[in-house]
C-alpha cells in the first residue's frame, strides 16, 4: 500500500473533521453540561455539592492524564480501534453509573471509566486530524473544536429534558447511548500512512525522542503556563460579576456572549492560521498575549459596556488560541510523532489547568476580590507567550510554511537517512 | 313555695379579632360576667377546647392578652365560668387569621407503580377549605379523578393527597395545595417525580441499533471503495508494507543523499 508523502489536506480529511467535531461535542460538551445532573445527585445521595463536583473533576483529570496512553496505543494500532474502544468505555461508564447506589460508585464509573474512555478518544482524534491536513490544518482544527461550544448550548437543555422525563438513572442510560456515538466517530478515522511513519519508530522510541527534543519541551512549558491562566475566567467570571452586583440573568447572558465569541474566534483563527505564512507559533503568541491583556484588564473595567467588550475580547482571543495551539505541534515534532507528542503535551499542560483554578480561588479568599486572580491569570498567559518566542524559526518573516518532514529529519538522531519529499519521483 | 327564678348568666365579650400579618399590635380578649345568680368558683380561658395554662382565676372580669399575634394564635377562644351547684357558662371570642401553610414536602420522588403521598399543614382560623390542583403549563388545574387513583383526606388544618399506582406519563408535575378561609388563602407547591426503569430502555436500544448500522455502513463503504486495502488494524509505525518499487525509490534517494 502506498504511503503518502504529504497529508491529503482534504478529501477524506473532511470526514475526519466531522468525526472530530462530534467527538469534541460528545466528550467536552457532555462534561460541560454535566452540571445539570449535579442537582439531582445532591438530592438523590444527600451529599454536598462540593463532593458531587468531584465526579467531573476526576473525569477531566483521567482524560488528561490518560492522554499519553491513548496516544501510545494509537501509534501502535492506529487511531480507529483505539477511539472505538474508548467510545465503548465511555458509554459503559455512563451505563454503570445509571445503576449507582452511592457517590463512590459514580466516581468510579463516570470519573474513572468514562474518563479513560475519553482519554482514548480525544487526543488520538486530534492527532489524526493533524496528520490529514497541513496547509489547512488550523482551519480544520478550528472547525472541529467548534463542536465543544455548540454542544454546550445543545446538551444543557437536552440533559434537563432527559432528567425531567426519565429521572436521573434513565437520563444517564440515554447519555450512555449518546456517548456510544463515539464508536461511530471512531469508525470514520481511516488510517493514514505517511512516509515518515516508519522512521519515527514505535511509541517507546517516539517518547524517548520527544523528551530530548528541545523545542517540544519548551512548547510544553509554554502551554502549561498558558493553561494555568486559561481556565480561570471560565470558573470565576460569574462570581466576579456577582461581586460587582450583577443580576444572575444578565451574568448568564454574558457567558453566552463569551461562548459565541469563543466559537467565532476558533473558526476565524483557524482560517487565519492557514492563510498567514510562517510558523503558526507567532499567531499563537499574538492570541495568547491578547488574551493575557484582556484578562489583566478585567479588574480595571467597572462599567457594564467595558465588561461586555472585555468578555467578547476574552472569548474571541481564548477561542482563537485553541486551534492554533494544536497546529503548532505538528510543525515542531512532525506528523509522524504527533500522537505521542499530543498525548504527552496534554498530560503535562493539564497540571497547569488543575492548579490554575484553585490558585485563583485561593487568591480571591486572601485578597477579598478577583483582581489578583485575573491579573495573575494574565501574567501566566503572557509568560507562556514569552516562552513561545524561543521556538525555532520564530523570527523568519518570509519563510514558507515548513514541511513536517524537514523537521523530523532535524529532530531525529537516527542514522537512517529519510526519503525527502517526493520531488516528482512518485 | 315559689320557684326561684334562675337568671341565666350574662357574659359580655370583646369583639372578634382578625389578625393581619401587617399589624403586630397586641390583642386583648375580654369577658365580663355581668349578671349571675350563683356564686362563681373559678374561671379560665380555653383555646379550641384546650384549657390555657395559668389563666385560671376567680374573677368575673377575664382578660387574655396576646402580645405578638400570629396566625398560630388564631382559633376559637372560650372564657369559661364555673359556679357552685350550677352548670358552667362560657362565651366565645373568635380570633381569625388567614391561613399560613407551615408544613409540606418540597418534592416527592417515587418509582413507577408505587404510591405517592403529599400533605400540607396550616395554621389559621376559621379552618380552611382545601383544594388540590396540578400545574399544567404554569396554571393550576383542579385534579380530576378519572382514573380513580387519587385520594384526598381533609382535616381541620391538614390535608393529604395520595396517588396510587403512579403512572409516569400523567402523574409527574407540580401539585399545589390551597387553603382558603373567609380572611384569606395560601398555597404551596410540591413537585412529584416518577422514576421509571423501563421507559428509557426503548430509546436506548433504538440508539444502539442506529450506531451499529452507522458503523456497518462506514466500514462496508470503505471496503467497497478500496477492496484491495488491508483491514483497519494496520500499524502505521510497523514494518513497511510497500512493494518492491518503493524500496527501489528509497534506495535511489538514499544514494542521492549521500552524494
Amino acid at each position: 500500500m502506498a504511503r503518502r508523502s504529504e497529508p491529503p489536506d482534504g478529501g477524506w480529511g473532511w470526514m475526519v473533521v466531522l468525526s472530530a467535531f462530534f467527538q469534541s461535542a460528545l466528550v467536552f460538551g457532555v462534561l460541560r453540561s454535566f452540571g445539570v445532573f449535579f442537582v439531582e445527585f445532591v438530592a438523590a445521595f444527600e451529599e454536598q455539592a462540593a463532593r458531587v463536583s468531584w465526579i467531573a473533576s476526576i473525569g477531566i483529570a483521567v482524560q488528561q492524564f490518560g492522554s499519553p496512553v491513548g496516544s501510545a496505543l494509537s501509534t501502535k494500532f492506529g487511531p480507529r480501534p483505539v477511539v472505538m474502544a474508548g467510545g465503548i468505555l465511555a458509554a459503559l461508564g455512563m451505563l454503570l453509573a445509571s445503576f449507582a447506589t452511592s457517590l463512590t460508585h459514580l466516581y468510579l464509573s463516570i470519573g474513572l471509566l468514562s474518563g479513560s474512555g475519553w482519554a482514548l478518544t480525544f487526543t488520538p482524534t486530534l492527532a489524526c486530524l493533524s496528520r490529514y491536513f497541513s496547509r489547512r490544518r488550523s482551519l480544520a482544527t478550528g472547525l472541529a473544536l467548534t463542536g465543544v461550544g455548540l454542544s454546550s448550548f445543545a446538551f444543557a437543555p437536552l440533559f434537563q429534558w432527559l432528567l425531567s422525563h426519565y429521572a436521573w438513572r434513565g437520563a444517564l442510560l440515554l447519555v450512555s447511548a449518546l456517548s456510544l456515538h463515539l464508536v461511530a466517530c471512531g469508525a470514520l478515522l481511516r488510517p493514514l500512512f505517511l512516509t515518515e511513519d516508519p522512521a519515527v519508530g514505535g511509541p517507546g522510541a517516539q517518547l524517548a525522542s520527544l523528551l530530548h527534543h528541545g523545542p517540544f519541551l519548551r512548547y510544553t512549558v509554554a502551554l502549561t503556563l498558558i493553561n494555568t491562566g486559561f481556565f480561570i475566567p471560565y470558573v470565576h467570571l460569574v462570581a466576579h460579576l456577582q461581586d460587582l452586583n450583577w443580576d444572575p440573568l444578565p451574568a448568564a447572558f454574558l457567558l453566552s456572549v463569551a461562548a459565541i465569541s469563543d466559537l467565532v474566534g476558533r473558526v476565524a483563527s483557524g482560517w487565519l492560521g492557514d492563510a498567514v505564512p510562517g510558523p503558526v507559533a507567532r499567531l499563537l503568541m499574538l492570541w495568547t498575549t491578547l488574551t493575557g491583556v484582556s484578562l489583566a484588564l478585567f479588574p480595571v473595567a467597572q462599567a457594564p459596556t467595558a465588561l461586555v467588550a472585555l468578555t467578547v475580547a476574552y472569548g474571541f482571543t481564548s477561542g482563537a488560541l485553541t486551534p492554533v495551539a494544536f497546529s503548532v505541534l505538528p510543525e515542531l515534532v512532525g506528523t509522524g510523532r504527533i500522537y505521542c507528542g499530543l498525548g504527552l503535551l496534554q498530560m503535562v499542560e493539564s497540571i497547569g489547568g488543575l492548579l490554575g483554578a484553585p490558585l485563583s480561588g485561593y487568591l480571591r479568599d486572601v485578597t477579598g476580590n478577583y483582581t489578583a486572580s485575573f491579573v495573575v491569570a494574565g501574567v501566566f498567559l503572557l509568560a507562556g507567550s514569552g516562552v513561545l518566542i524561543t521556538l525555532p524559526h520564530f523570527f523568519c518573516f518570509s519563510a514558507p510554511t515548513l514541511k513536517p518532514q524537514d523537521l523530523v529529519t532535524e529532530a531525529l538522531d537516527t542514522k537512517v537517512t529519510l526519503p525527502k519529499e517526493g520531488l516528482g519521483e512518485d | 313555695m315559689l320557684p326561684e327564678l334562675n337568671l341565666k348568666p350574662r357574659i359580655v365579650t370583646s369583639e372578634e379579632v382578625i389578625i393581619r400579618e401587617t399589624s403586630a399590635l397586641p390583642v386583648t380578649l375580654q369577658c365580663n360576667l355581668t349578671s349571675s345568680s350563683h356564686t362563681l368558683t373559678y374561671s379560665y380561658w380555653t383555646k379550641n377546647g384546650v384549657e390555657l395554662t395559668a389563666t385560671r382565676k376567680n374573677a368575673s372580669n377575664m382578660e387574655y392578652r396576646i402580645n405578638k399575634p400570629r396566625a398560630e394564635d388564631s382559633g376559637e377562644y372560650h372564657c369559661v365560668y364555673h359556679f357552685v351547684s350550677a352548670p358552667k357558662a362560657n362565651a366565645t371570642i373568635e380570633v381569625k387569621a388567614a391561613p399560613d401553610i407551615t408544613g409540606h414536602k418540597r418534592s416527592e420522588n417515587k418509582n413507577e407503580g408505587q404510591d405517592a403521598m403529599m400533605y400540607c399543614k396550616s395554621v389559621g382560623y376559621p379552618h380552611p377549605e382545601w383544594i388540590w390542583s396540578k400545574k399544567e403549563n404554569g396554571m393550576p388545574m383542579e385534579i380530576v379523578n378519572t382514573s380513580g387513583r387519587f385520594f384526598i383526606i381533609n382535616k381541620e388544618n391538614y390535608t393529604e393527597l395520595s396517588i396510587m399506582n403512579l403512572q409516569i406519563t400523567e402523574d409527574p408535575g407540580e401539585y399545589e395545595c390551597n387553603a382558603t378561609n373567609s380572611i384569606g388563602s395560601a398555597s404551596v407547591v410540591t413537585i412529584l417525580r416518577v422514576r421509571s426503569h423501563l421507559a428509557p430502555l426503548w430509546p436506548f436500544l433504538g440508539i444502539l441499533a442506529e450506531i451499529i448500522i452507522l458503523v456497518v455502513i462506514i466500514v462496508v463503504y470503505e471496503k467497497r471503495k478500496r477492496p484491495d486495502e488491508v483491514p483497519d488494524d494496520d500499524e502505521p509505525a510497523g514494518p513497511m508494507k510497500t512493494n518492491s518499487t518503493n524500496n527501489h525509490k528509497d534506495k535511489n534517494l538514499r544514494q542521492r543523499n549521500t552524494n
